[in-house]
C-alpha cells in the first residue's frame, strides 16, 4: 500500500492514473464502493492541499452557482463574497470530519480525512451546476423554474441529492476508512449531528430559530 | 489527457470570470426628479447570508447596482450585523443607499425596523415592540400582512410608520399566500384614518429577482436620512403588477403629468451581446471539466511529491 503522491495528479499512483479520466467526485456517483476502496487502501498523501483541494472546489462551485443564479455569469464580487461569506459551509464539515476521525479513524490524518470524505460532495456540486444551466440557458427562466416546482422535478432532485449524499458519506466511511457497516453509520450519523448541529446552533444563537416557534406575549 | 482537460478547464473558468466581470454593468442611472423631488427606487425588504438569503451583504450591493437601484434596506431576521456590513461595503464601493434594518420575526408577525443602528428584540410583545423600535429612532413597517401576519399586525396598525403592499406573492397563482390580504389590509386602513407609507419590496432571498417589485421614494435630499424622512412623511409611490399606484395622491398626480419610467420585472438573466452570452457559457463548462475529470496538482505541489508508503503518512503525527 502506498500514500499518493503521483505529483501529477489527484488518484493514486499505482492504479495506472494516465487511464483514469475522471474525477474522484464523478466516479463516486457511479462507483462508490470502488473508489472508497481505491482510497481507503491508497489515501492521499497528508498536506496542506490535500486538505484544502476539496473544500476549495465546493466553494468554486458555490461561487458559480451565486454568480450565475444572481449576476448570469460569472463576476469577481460574487465569487469574493463566496469566498468569504461561505466558507462556514466547508469549515463545518471540517470540524465534523475531526470528529469522525477522533472516534473511528484515529490512523488517519485530517487532511487525509478530509479529503477522502468530502469526495462524497459530487452530488451538490452536480446539483448546484444543473440549476446553474437553467438560469443561463432556459429561453424563459421564470417559467422554467415554475415548471420545476410545480412538476415537483426540482424539490425531487433535492430530496434525491439530500439521500444520495447521506448514502455517500456511509460508503465513504465504510470503503473509506473501512470501518463495519454498524460504526460505518454511527460515523455518517456523528458527521451529520455535528454539521446539522453547528448550523442549527448559529440559528439558535442569533435568536432566529425560536423566533419563528414562539409568540411573545 | 486528463490534466490536459483539468487545465483546459481552469482556463474556462479563468476566461469566463475575467470576461465576465468586464462586463458585469454595475453602474446605477442617475435618479430623475419629479417637482420639487428626487424619485429613487428602492427595495426596502433585503435578505443576506446571514440568515436565508443567498448572497453575502457585499453580493447584494452589487446586486442592487447590477439592478439600478437607489435604496436597498438589509432586513435581516431578528440581527442587524449583516445591514451593517452591507452599507459599509456600498460605502466603501459607491453603491446604492443601505439602509440598516431588521426584520423581527416571531411564528405570528413580522416588522421591519428601519433606521435602526442596534439590534430589536424580538421576545416582546408586538406593541412594545413597535415603541421601541421608535424609541431606538427607527421606522416600524409591518411585513406581508397576508393570513395570520394580517390578523396581528391590524392590532398595532395605529402605531406602525407603514406597510408592505406589494411582495412577491402577487406573483403567485391561486392556493399560496393571498396577495389580495396585503391589498385590502392597507386599503382598510387609510379608509379608517391611517397614515400607513406603502412599500413595494421583493423579499430578497436569492437568485437575480432583487428589485421586481419597487418603491418609489420622493426625496428632497440623496441620504439614508432623507430616505427615511420620506418613508416617515409617506412620500411613496407603489405600483401594483397592472400598474395601478398606490401612496401619497399629490405624488401620483405629478407622475400622471410626467410618467416615470417604472423597471421590468424581469429575471435580467439576458446576455448582454453575443461575447456575453460565450463567455457565461465556457465559464459554466469550465465549472463542469472541473468538477467531472481529473484534476491535475499544481506546479507548487509538484515539487519534492514523491509517493511515500501508507504507513509513513499515517504514523509521522
Amino acid at each position: 500500500m502506498t500514500a499518493r503522491g503521483d505529483g501529477r495528479t489527484e488518484g493514486n499512483a499505482t492504479s495506472s492514473p494516465r487511464a483514469r479520466t475522471w474525477s474522484d467526485e464523478a466516479e463516486a456517483l457511479v462507483r462508490p464502493r470502488a473508489v472508497w476502496r481505491r482510497l481507503g487502501e491508497q489515501p492521499p498523501a497528508p498536506s496542506g492541499w490535500t486538505m484544502a483541494r476539496r473544500p476549495l472546489l465546493l466553494l468554486l462551485v458555490l461561487a458559480g452557482f451565486v454568480s450565475f443564479t444572481s449576476a448570469g455569469r460569472l463576476t469577481a464580487v460574487h465569487f469574493v463574497g463566496t469566498f468569504v461569506f461561505w466558507s462556514f459551509v466547508p469549515l463545518t464539515q471540517i470540524l465534523a470530519i475531526a470528529a469522525v476521525r477522533a472516534l473511528w479513524a484515529p490512523r488517519w490524518r485530517l487532511s487525509q480525512a478530509v479529503d477522502v470524505l468530502m469526495v462524497g460532495q459530487g452530488p451538490w456540486l452536480v446539483l448546484l451546476l444543473a440549476v446553474s444551466a437553467v438560469c443561463l440557458f432556459a429561453p424563459d427562466v421564470y417559467a422554467a423554474f415554475v415548471w420545476l416546482v410545480t412538476t415537483r422535478v426540482l424539490p425531487v432532485a433535492l430530496v434525491a441529492v439530500v439521500m444520495w449524499s447521506l448514502w455517500l458519506t456511509w460508503a465513504a466511511c465504510r470503503h473509506g476508512f473501512q470501518l463495519s457497516a454498524g460504526r460505518a453509520t454511527a460515523a455518517a450519523g456523528l458527521y451529520y449531528a455535528v454539521y446539522g448541529g453547528v448550523i442549527v446552533g448559529y440559528y439558535l444563537a442569533t435568536g432566529q430559530l425560536q423566533a419563528v416557534l414562539t409568540v411573545p406575549r | 489527457m486528463s490534466a490536459a482537460w483539468s487545465r483546459a478547464a481552469w482556463l474556462l473558468v479563468a476566461v469566463g470570470l475575467v470576461g465576465g466581470t468586464a462586463l458585469d454593468e454595475l453602474a446605477t442611472e442617475p435618479p430623475e426628479r419629479r417637482g420639487p423631488w428626487t424619485v429613487l427606487e428602492a427595495d426596502l425588504h433585503v435578505h443576506t447570508r446571514f440568515s436565508d438569503g443567498l448572497l453575502s451583504p457585499l453580493g447584494v450591493v452589487a446586486q442592487a447596482r447590477r439592478r439600478d437601484l437607489d435604496v436597498i434596506a438589509v432586513t435581516e431576521h431578528n440581527q442587524v450585523l449583516p445591514a451593517l456590513l452591507a452599507r459599509w461595503f456600498a460605502e466603501l464601493w459607491g453603491g446604492p443607499i443601505v439602509l440598516v434594518g431588521q426584520e423581527v420575526t416571531t411564528r405570528d408577525w413580522h416588522v421591519h425596523a428601519l433606521g435602526v443602528e442596534q439590534r430589536i428584540a424580538w421576545d416582546q410583545p408586538l406593541d412594545a415592540l413597535v415603541d421601541d423600535i421608535h424609541a431606538k429612532g427607527g421606522l416600524a413597517i409591518g411585513a406581508h400582512p397576508f393570513g395570520r401576519f394580517k390578523d396581528s399586525l391590524r392590532t398595532v396598525r395605529g402605531s406602525l410608520d407603514g406597510v408592505e403592499l406589494m411582495h412577491p406573492i402577487a406573483f403567485a397563482g391561486a392556493g399560496g399566500p393571498r396577495w389580495s390580504d396585503m391589498l385590502d389590509f392597507y386599503r382598510e386602513a387609510v379608509a379608517d384614518g391611517f397614515a400607513l407609507t406603502p412599500v413595494g419590496t421583493s423579499d430578497y432571498h436569492l437568485a437575480s429577482i432583487l428589485g421586481i417589485l419597487r418603491t418609489l421614494i420622493f426625496v428632497d435630499e440623496v441620504s439614508a436620512g432623507g430616505v427615511l424622512r420620506a418613508l416617515a412623511e409617506g412620500r411613496t409611490v407603489v405600483h401594483t403588477l397592472d400598474g395601478v399606484p398606490y401612496g401619497d395622491p399629490a405624488l401620483i398626480a405629478l407622475l400622471e403629468q410626467e410618467p416615470y419610467p417604472l423597471a421590468e420585472q424581469d429575471y435580467g438573466y439576458v446576455g448582454s451581446g453575443p461575447a456575453d452570452r460565450w463567455l457565461r457559457t465556457l465559464g459554466w463548462v469550465g465549472l463542469v471539466g472541473l468538477v467531472l475529470t481529473r484534476r491535475f496538482t499544481p506546479l507548487w505541489r509538484r515539487r519534492g511529491a514523491r509517493p511515500a508508503p501508507l504507513s509513513d503518512s499515517l504514523d509521522s503525527r
